[in-house]
């Protein structure tokens, strides 16, 4: 990074990394950095002897990370445009008619858990779930809990390549069915005032017409999915308060893992897009597979 | 077996996902995955049990023998560390007010063939329980759950059962207090008065109580099945539980012949209360020979498809395993990914000596074999002796 | 109690609970001999570790100790989970605050605080990262306790019980902060709070805004005072809480 601002290397909740500007010249051109809010950052206000200023503000203990972003060509081209109003009124304001150049930058800054080292190590385990809730155009994993003829319930497990929520497991509400000793982690919860609003998993829905992309209109939700498999599947849109909408229309989306005889058998492997073997036994059925090569 | 080696080609999947995406989407894979390699998801042997470290008697009012917690009325408590998991005993007591009718003495009861029968039931009768309620943290509030309510009654029947607490262990041993000329008040305990047999005499209450126990259970980072780790933990509470003692106010002994001609009324009753002694306590004599431990195991096949092969010699090893599932023995279970794939448990309670109190199989998954159950009853007996000798350290 | 609950072994339901006497002499006698160092003003003794509970994403353990009570409380954060029901753009923010081993406040005492701090971190936590969503706060009292054992009557008692509760809300709070920031969710700053004669002000950005203003039944003296007084308390816990946390993840301090 070119900026001669020295940016906090290590961030925690409320800690003030760096203005929403800062300018610097170099070579006869000026350049501005105008750093932008990632992950784990928020612009906040502050007084400061009577001024208010706006500077990103770390929201999570981690490491700084900052980034250039490379702008888009239409992007640049207003930017421009806007540097030269402003450079103009400045020039007018000033009365000089010395031009100089300028430059923007535009800098991601984003605090990721972890220390540096840790980072290194391992590329992308730094971002949490907790902080990765299902977005638009995610992938995620889930699997499938209820069938109908028009759409596949599925409850949403991991978006992909991110560590999944500690507390969805059976500690806390899984799925056990009984416990050594007595007792299952599963459990009948009565709805009491605050569970009845709060759900276990986050769950999604694919519709018929989003499980493929061709044919659409003539999907058979039974022959794609069955109860149990884990499907790979892109969210669509948040969707309403209860359910993600997710598809499966792409060649790499479809199910991942799936368990001959409705979950009775060993698992199967895809021979190819909407079959799959079991190896142990030879039986094929029907799927929505994920592209397995 | 050409077919086979072509599968195997296909085995080769190209969507490879990070282990804990793997756990969390298909647990039994992951945990099939890592039985092959020898380990356990949580990096321990199959039978390799968790460290367990307590903290006895640090909550209650006792802890300081010298100054005695007042606003405290925890009688006996226990902090248990397994692994993540955190459990909190807490022990609390009651009073109750013995009924004097026992079934002896109801009338037409005579039928000796009936006694004979509920005779062995007898036994049990010597012996009571504490009332334990479970609570297992799990970023819930509300009703408690199924394996709340399944633990608490499980703890009831085995204590009951395992005789440990005798009736007679609580027994009050009521004193009296009463104003002394100077307008003090003073405590007069019929046994500690042996060498005063005169005082003793005048003491004599026909009213009895005894003591109820209740034992509060938190469950702190529930991370697997938890039912004998409260087991153990409550074990640890009761041996360091003491009893205070217990008296009524002179005036109210007095006024007790009046009182039961009349008939209980709710508000006369109030005038009896029994009050506990602030300092003074006697440890409660529990049968410490059946003090027990608990542990528990699954059997799981080994799937011989999951096996990560050595790819050199994967052929013939195929061709080998595909037909047999090979069950072990796994020894505490915990973590989300042997929780769900186990179905199949047995647990344990057992002394040192190799008493066997408990034990309860459950089949639901691999076949439990004859040697698996002798296996586990063996490792029960080193667990128990090994987890005995934590309170002396 | 007539209606016994049947889901929970509650034993016999003729047992009273122990009642222990309060007059009995030689316990006087020795409180006395014990009792600490009046050093009224005595600094806390304050520890903090997070992230020991497994099942759930974030937590906290805070212990306090001066001179006249000893306090532990562990904190666990949940989610965020999904909600049913309509669609929210935020997240939603519960907090439950739970008896220990001493069942010492009553539900409603405990309700009053669980919505006190609720409206504290709904301003703190960056709900709108997190939509559809709720994040549940779970705070256990487990330990609280006077360190001297002053025999008083029992209307004194009550008394003293009710100006308490304020003087474990600081805590509360530095407790909930640390949780969330173990679990990763998004919080603008660190809040914490101070406590001076019942009242607790709570603050964000270097005592520059209050997210917090909690007035017990106490003396009216100067607000301003009071404010001062907390704000004293508020950089001392948040400066702790931040190196605790820095420590805890293997961050270097110095660099920060």
């Amino acid at each position: 990074m070119t900026s001669n601002l020295q940016l906090p290397k290590i961030a925690y909740p409320g800690k003030l990394i760096c203005p929403q500007y800062s300018t610097e010249n170099k070579d006869g051109e000026d350049v501005i950095f105008n750093y932008a809010c990632g992950p784990g950052t928020k612009l906040l206000q502050y007084e400061h002897n009577g001024t208010s200023l706006e500077a990103i503000t770390a929201t999570l203990i981690g490491t700084v990370r900052c980034e250039e972003v490379n702008n888009t060509d239409d992007e640049e081209e207003e930017l421009e445009v806007a540097d030269q109003s402003t450079e103009e009124e400045k020039s007018v304001d000033a009365s000089s008619s010395e031009v100089v150049k300028r430059v923007v930058k535009v800098i991601r800054v984003s605090v990721v858990p972890g220390t540096e080292d840790d980072r290194r190590t391992s590329k992308d385990t730094n971002n949490d779930f907790a902080n990765n809730l299902p977005k638009e155009g995610d992938i995620v994993l889930t699997r499938v809990t209820r069938l109908s003829l028009q759409r596949a319930n599925v409850e949403i497990l991991a978006v992909e390549d991110k560590p999944s929520p500690i507390d969805s497991g059976v500690g806390s509400n899984g799925v056990g069915i009984i416990a050594a000793g007595g007792g299952s982690g599963a459990a009948t919860f009565s709805v009491s005032q605050a569970s009845s609003d709060l759900g276990e998993t986050f769950r999604g829905i694919i519709r018929s017409q989003d499980v493929r992309s061709t044919d659409r209109d003539r999907v058979k939700v039974i022959d794609c999915f069955k109860p149990g498999d884990i499907v790979r599947a892109q969210v669509l849109s948040l969707g309403d308060g209860t359910n993600y909408y997710l598809t499966t229309a792409r060649n790499d989306l479809g199910v991942v893992f799936a368990r001959a005889a409705n979950g009775a058998g060993g698992l199967m492997y895809a021979t190819d897009w909407q079959m799959m073997t079991s190896p142990a036994t030879g039986v094929t059925e029907k799927r929505k597979c994920a592209k397995p090569f | 077996m050409t077919e086979n080696t072509a599968l195997d080609t296909i085995e080769v999947h190209p969507i490879t996902f990070p282990p804990d995406v793997l756990a969390r989407i298909s647990p039994e894979l992951s945990l099939q995955r890592h039985l092959s390699l020898g380990i356990r998801p949580c990096l321990r042997k199959y039978e390799e049990f968790r460290e367990v470290t307590i903290e006895n008697n640090t909550l209650s009012r006792y802890v300081d023998t010298e100054n005695v917690d007042a606003k405290n009325n925890i009688l006996g408590s226990n902090v248990l560390k397994s692994g993540k998991t955190i459990v909190i005993t807490s022990i609390t007591g009651g009073i109750i007010e013995e009924n004097s009718a026992s079934i002896k003495d109801l009338d037409d009861f005579g039928e000796d063939e009936l006694y004979e029968i509920t005779k062995e039931e007898n036994v049990v009768a010597n012996y009571a329980s504490i009332y334990p309620v479970v609570e297992v943290e799990r970023g819930r509030v509300g009703a408690c759950t199924d394996e709340e309510m399944t633990i608490s009654q499980k703890l009831y029947d085995s204590v009951l059962h395992s005789r440990i607490l005798p009736k007679q262990a609580l027994k009050v041993k009521a004193g009296v207090r009463s104003v002394n000329e100077d307008g003090t008040l003073s405590v007069l305990y019929p046994d500690e008065l042996e060498n005063d047999p005169s005082n003793e005499t005048n003491l004599k209450m026909k009213r009895k109580w005894s003591y109820v126990l209740y034992a509060k259970i938190m469950v702190l980072s529930r991370t697997g099945p938890v039912f004998d780790l409260c087991w153990n933990s409550l074990m640890y509470a009761l041996q360091d539980v003491k009893l205070p003692r217990a008296f009524i106010d002179e005036r109210a002994s007095d006024l007790r012949m009046t009182i039961r001609t009349r008939g209980r009324s709710a508000t006369i009753r109030e005038t009896y209360e029994i009050l506990c002694d602030q300092t003074k306590s006697l440890p409660l004599m529990i049968n410490s020979q059946n003090i027990a431990f608990a542990s528990n195991y699954g059997v799981i096949d080994l799937d011989p498809e999951s096996q990560l092969q050595d790819p050199d010699n994967a052929e013939e090893e195929v061709d080998i395993d595909m037909d047999e599932a090979r069950p072990v023995l796994i020894a505490d279970l915990d973590t989300e990914a042997e929780e769900t794939s186990i179905h199949s448990t047995i647990s344990v309670i057992a002394n040192a000596k190799g008493n066997y109190t408990q034990l309860t199989l459950v089949g639901a998954g691999a076949k439990i074999t004859p040697e698996m159950i002798k296996r586990s009853l063996l490792l029960s007996k080193v667990r128990a002796n090994d987890l005995s000798t934590r309170l002396n350290e | 109690m007539n209606v016994q609950d049947r889901r929970r072994l509650l034993g016999p339901a003729a047992a009273k609970p122990m009642a222990f006497s309060y007059t009995t002499v030689d316990a006087v006698e020795k409180t006395v001999t014990n009792t600490p160092p009046k050093d009224g003003e005595g600094e806390e003794v304050l520890s903090l570790h997070t992230g020991f509970i497994e099942n759930c994403n974030g937590s906290a353990l805070v212990e306090a100790r001066n001179s006249r009570h000893q306090t532990s409380l562990i904190t666990a954060v949940y989610g965020p989970r999904s909600i049913r029901g309509s669609f929210t753009s935020q997240g939603t923010i519960s907090i439950q605050l739970k008896n220990g081993l001493l069942e010492k406040y009553n539900t409603n005492e405990l309700k009053e605080v669980g919505s006190f701090l609720m409206g504290i971190f709904n301003s703190v936590v960056n709900l709108g990262r997190y939509p559809k969503s709720g994040i549940d706060i779970f705070v256990y009292l487990t330990y609280d306790k006077e360190l001297q054992n002053e025999t008083l009557d029992e209307e004194l008692q009550s008394k003293k019980l009710f100006s308490q509760i304020s003087s474990l809300i600081p805590h509360c709070i530095t407790s909930i902060t640390l949780a969330l920031a173990d679990a990763g969710i998004e919080i603008v700053d660190m809040a914490a709070a101070g406590e001076a004669n019942g009242t607790v002000v709570s603050f964000i950005k270097n005592g520059e805004e209050i997210v917090g203003l909690w007035k017990d039944e106490g003396d009216h003296e100067d607000i301003l005072e009071c404010i001062s007084a907390c704000k004293e308390h508020y950089k001392r816990y948040r400066d702790l809480m931040i190196s605790c946390l820095l420590e805890q993840n293997n961050l270097d301090a110095k660099s920060a």
